[in-house]
């Protein structure tokens, strides 16, 4: 990058970091929008939501699975319900760290699980599944959906 | 005795295939045996192939020669060489030139023995250790075993006679596609299998039929399947539409995922076999939806509660030892903590899937901190490079570390010496043993959880009548 640019770029940031500490200083200036809740919504029709520390916290936990498939084995739900690819248990931890956007789409899933634990008593690895799909439960109903359900069903 | 305790000969940890061989041995010597499983175990994860030692020509071959098989003689003979601290190898110290022998008469007699144990609760399996099998698995390979499930070895290779077989794929069913199945299958027959193979090659078709409209399943889950196909309108309308296709596809031999049911499976297999008038087999089954090992697991439970064994889930929290051995160990069971007194403790907890060993980063073994060990050096003293190789496909030295034990199945110390006069360790907990590598985990299972529950490794369990 030539030195003409760097320098522009560099007076371009420093004017608009200075405008950004007159609106802090001066509160008038700052108007009454909510600006945290504005640049929110934006997101908020992609269902990307934000998350708390203290799930972020958590979130570690749910690193730990190695995809053994031990919970799939014995999940009584999983053998019985013809349902979405959520349901093993196998998957959520890997969902949860992958696809926070599309836990919607797994609401009936979610409400299937009637909390047996025998897939936290199997876990080798200590995955707390129990907290994901409690996490997951809240998100997903915090979620719109994006498109129809059916459509989703249709195409498999 | 008091509330909360629970008094027995011989306490074994851990509930897999190792553990509940254990039980079973003592059971039939007449000792008092309690069980106590933390959790289901990894043998719902086991594939339906009970291999005693890998029999594949060359080391690491992913797909051996299906027409020579090394004799397992000779197979154990070079794992002596190679490996002097394999649990084979500790077993059988002593034993000197007749040590492959009375291996391999041990490995049939348990197996005629557990069969015998397991077979009413539905669940059997035919091998012999010298009479080496090809199954076909789920991807469409040949895979040689010692032994395997019933349903799968009625499509053994080297058991085929001039029989026409057809691989039933189901449509949309996750995991299996006949066409690519059969396509594998001929590729390995033609390449590996000489003239016999060229010849099967050509009988062997893929055929597809669909239940999903009978099944109710939107999503073909293969346990989703099994456990509907036990329902008898599906079963129905499984047998019609294979009737349809017999018609046109003259088979002898129908070769299915394996679906066919979960406890139930025997009387479907029954079913298609009286209805068609053609045998029906299975393929090998893969993680994480193992029809063959759920199936096992459920008939190992299933076992021990007819013989009259104790089981409680809990899972261990400490123990109390003394100079004479473990004297008692306290567990966390659904009902507050509980304390288990025994003569004898067997440990079957198995490896890092069962929860016997933790890598939490560093190896330990969590219930009676044993020291571990692998290659016959103590783990601790060994760089972790050495354990955990870079390549993927190489020999993963992790996952052989274990418990070392004297031939007797009691853990030693760096020394030799036994640490707990009383306590035994069987199935994948040991030592020195690889049993992706050496494809030998069941066998290992099998013998040591045998020797562990206090047989004797020269007279072999008598065969029930």
């Amino acid at each position: 990058m030539g030195l003409r640019r760097r320098l522009s770029t560099y007076l371009f940031m420093g004017r608009y970091y200075l405008w950004h500490q007159i609106l802090r200083l001066v509160p008038f200036m700052r108007g009454t929008r909510d600006n945290v809740g504005l640049f929110l919504s934006n997101y908020r029709e992609d269902n990307v939501l934000p998350l708390t520390a203290d799930e972020r916290e958590r979130a570690a936990g749910f690193g730990r699975c190695v995809n053994c498939g031990l919970c799939t084995a014995h999940c009584v739900v999983a053998r019985v319900l013809p349902i979405g690819s959520l349901v093993d248990p196998r998957r959520l931890a890997l969902s949860y760290s992958r696809i926070h956007t599309e836990f919607w789409a797994a609401r009936d899933v979610l409400e299937g699980c009637d909390a047996c634990v025998t897939c936290i008593e199997d876990c080798p690895t200590g995955v707390p599944l129990k907290e994901i799909i409690a996490l997951m439960r809240a998100k997903a109903a915090e979620e719109v959906m994006t498109w129809p359900v059916n459509r989703l069903d249709e195409s498999r | 005795m008091k509330a909360g305790e629970v008094e027995a000969d011989v306490l074994v940890i851990g509930g897999g295939f190792a553990g509940a061989v254990a039980a079973l041995t003592a059971t039939e010597r007449g000792e008092r045996v309690t069980v106590i499983s933390r959790a289901y175990g990894a043998t719902a994860l086991s594939s339906g192939a009970f291999d005693m030692i890998s029999t594949g020509v060359g080391e690491g071959a992913f797909e051996p020669a299906l027409l020579s098989p090394e004799h397992p003689e000779i197979a154990l003979e070079q794992l002596f060489r190679r490996n002097p601290f394999h649990p084979y190898a500790v077993l059988t110290e002593g034993l000197g030139e007749q040590r492959t022998e009375v291996l391999l008469g041990c490995f049939d007699a348990c197996g005629l023995w557990l069969n015998d144990c397991l077979r009413d609760a539905g669940f059997a399996a035919w091998g012999r250790a010298r009479e080496t099998q090809a199954v076909p698995t789920q991807a469409g390979t040949w895979r040689l075993t010692q032994c395997s499930a019933e349903s799968v070895r009625s499509a053994d290779f080297f058991a085929l006679g001039d029989e026409h077989l057809i691989v039933i794929g189901i449509e949309g069913l996750a995991g299996f596609d006949a066409a690519f199945v059969v396509d594998s299958l001929r590729h390995i027959l033609r390449r590996d299998g000489g003239a016999r193979g060229v010849d099967l090659a050509k009988r062997i078709k893929p055929a597809v039929i669909g239940l999903r409209a009978e099944s109710g399943l939107a999503r073909m889950e293969p346990f989703a399947l099994a456990s509907r196909l036990e329902e008898p309108p599906v079963a129905e309308a499984l047998v019609r539409k294979l009737k349809a296709l017999g018609s046109r596809g003259g088979a002898t031999r129908f070769v299915f995922p394996p679906v066919l049911g979960i406890d139930g499976h025997p009387v479907l297999l029954e079913r298609i076999r009286s209805d068609l008038g053609v045998e029906a087999a299975e393929t090998l089954s893969a993680p994480p939806h193992s029809t063959h090992g759920l199936r096992l697991q459920r008939a190992l439970a299933r076992a021990l509660e007819s013989a009259g064994v104790g089981f409680s889930p809990a899972a261990v929290k400490d123990f109390d030892a003394d100079s004479g051995g473990v004297c008692s160990v306290q567990a966390e069971t659904h009902d507050g903590p509980m304390t288990f007194r025994a003569k004898r403790f067997v440990l079957a907890s198995g490896s890092y899937l069962g929860g016997g060993l933790k890598a939490d980063p560093t190896m330990r073994e969590p219930l009676f901190s044993l020291p571990l060990f692998v290659r016959g050096r103590e783990v601790e003293a060994v760089d972790i490079r050495e354990v955990l190789r870079p390549r993927f496909f190489e020999a993963q030295p992790a996952f052989s570390v274990g418990v070392r034990v004297d031939s007797d199945m009691r853990p030693v110390d760096a020394w030799g010496k036994v640490i707990y006069e009383n306590l035994y360790a069987a199935g994948s907990i040991l030592a020195d043993y690889d049993p992706i590598a050496e494809r030998c985990g069941m066998g290992v299972a099998l013998i040591t959880g045998y020797r562990a529950g206090g047989g004797s490794l020269t007279d072999g369990p008598p065969a029930k009548a």
